[in-house]
């Protein structure tokens, strides 16, 4: 089982690893722009979170001005969705 | 005979080897004189499972780069922080330059193989969505020069040289003519390679050019020993910074020596030999003699390619012999550090430099003596005490290219 915190902590995770961006920068507000995540970027993100989760994101809603939560909830909802088809 | 060009000043280099991280410690590891080369758990059960790796953790080069890391391929990571060492040694500040003058040209033979096998086997095991969308970028050669430019927000000419194993030296002498020809002011030359990879290794191993010595790791690469068997491979990045010695003087820069002289030739004789005569290595020698002023008897030292693979050894001790009877020093730097490929011609390169400001050269890892059929002054087991004024230093790579540069004291 997951929460939808537990979501948002492997994005966040994801960025401070593998994005190197530090912490103080992260919140749920903040957009992908913001961190100064381009194109190839949120691509790369968007694989990262996809393998960390064991869902197949929908690429188009993960954008530059995509907020944290945003993702963290469309995320949330694959996984979700995942467990209940199981 | 007059030189042609106007001399160009070595003013800055920094170096990421398998000795360490800067310049210091890679002086140091050579002049000690033993082998670095250890068992790579990547290359587990490949029949040469052996390399010279940097004694860095992934972790701690990815904090170095920063934040912008996470995009890099490895050898483009090591050309970074190369280039960064390099400009701060030579006194500049990227943040103040005026970029549009600055050339950066950083050589690499391979690209980021490992990446690429990384990435065939995502595709192969998992389909196409799993390929990551850096693939590219983290594989392309130029990706490391075009990466220092965006580090140094250097906007001049920028260009990734491949000549396999000469490319770092080819980048050196290509940045030489840059500034002779007045297309940059400062620029950022050298090479940087991290092509430790099972397919990489494999292939060097198929075509017979690696030490098999598995059972005596730190004895495999040998250069000029009678019993070399081939070389072992390495990862790592050199970079110079060169400016006309003008420039130099009138920013009050010290510089460390005088790019005087580059030869750059080519075979045109077979893909991966060398011809027996060495023709091309020895027009090399003498066009960047010939452009420095100098004669064969001025060459003090010799930095020699010294792969320890039977074949260039042999071509090149000869060729030494040959056209340098007076029997300078030679030394060769691949018996410490193993051969980084296309990084390894502007690491020698820097480490050509110093020998000529510390007036020591580093003796040759694994040789007691040089075959006997060699008839050149190797020097072995411990740095020899020598005022080098007029050093060169070859680099020759598959392609038939062959690269001399060579250096005089101030």
């Amino acid at each position: 089982m997951h929460t939808a915190t537990d979501t948002y902590g492997h994005v966040c995770a994801a960025l401070t690893t593998t994005f190197r961006i530090p912490e103080h920068e992260l919140s749920p507000e903040a957009t992908l722009e913001q961190l100064e995540l381009d194109s190839l970027a949120l691509a790369e993100l968007v694989l990262v979170l996809e393998e960390r989760l064991g869902v197949k994101a929908d690429s188009g809603r993960a954008t530059r001005t995509t907020t944290l939560a945003e993702v963290a909830a469309h995320l949330d909802e694959l996984r979700t969705a995942g467990t209940a088809a199981r | 005979m007059t030189p042609a060009r106007p001399p160009i000043a070595v003013t800055g280099l920094g170096l990421l080897t398998p000795a360490g991280e800067g310049a210091e410690a890679t002086w140091a590891a050579v002049c000690a004189g033993h082998s670095l080369a250890a068992r790579d758990p990547a290359l587990n059960g490949l029949p040469v499972d052996f390399s010279c790796r940097l004694p860095l953790q992934d972790e701690d080069i990815d904090r170095a780069i920063g934040r912008t890391s996470w995009r890099m391929g490895r050898f483009a990571k090591l050309a970074v922080l190369a280039a960064r060492e390099a400009v701060r040694d030579a006194g500049l500040d990227p943040a103040n330059w005026q970029g549009a003058r600055v050339a950066t040209v950083i050589g690499c033979g391979m690209g980021g193989t490992e990446k690429w096998e990384e990435q065939y086997a995502r595709l192969d095991r998992h389909g196409p969505d799993r390929v990551s969308p850096l693939a590219i970028p983290m594989i392309i050669p130029n990706l490391a020069t075009g990466e220092v430019s965006i580090d140094l927000h250097a906007h001049g000419i920028s260009v990734a040289p491949a000549t396999a194993c000469a490319s770092g030296a080819t980048a050196i002498a290509l940045a030489r003519d840059l500034l002779a020809a007045d297309l940059c002011d400062v620029a950022v030359a050298g090479g940087a390679e991290a092509a430790i990879s099972r397919m990489g290794v494999t292939g060097f191993w198929r075509m017979g050019a690696l030490s098999e010595r598995t059972g005596a790791i730190g004895e495999a690469s040998r250069p000029f020993a009678a019993d070399r068997d081939g070389f072992v491979i390495a990862e790592g990045a050199g970079v110079l910074v060169l400016e006309r010695a003008a420039d130099a003087a009138a920013r009050r820069a010290r510089p460390r020596v005088l790019l005087a002289g580059c030869g750059s030739t080519s075979d045109a004789h077979h893909p991966t030999a060398p011809p027996d005569t060495a023709h091309g290595a020895d027009a090399a020698l003498r066009t960047a003699l010939d452009e420095a002023g100098l004669a064969p008897y001025d060459v003090d030292h010799v930095n020699a390619h010294g792969t320890s693979t039977p074949l260039n050894d042999a071509t090149e001790a000869a060729l030494i012999a040959r056209a340098l009877p007076h029997r300078p020093s030679v030394t060769a730097n691949k018996g410490v550090l193993g051969h980084s490929l296309g990084a390894a011609g502007a690491i020698e390169a820097a480490l050509t430099i110093l020998t000529i400001q510390h007036r020591h050269v580093p003796p040759i890892a694994n040789l007691q003596a040089p075959a006997p059929d060699f008839d050149i002054d190797c020097v072995t087991k411990q740095p020899r005490h020598q005022d080098v004024r007029t050093a060169v230093s070859h680099s020759f790579g598959f392609g038939g290219h062959n690269v001399v540069l060579a250096f005089t004291a101030t």
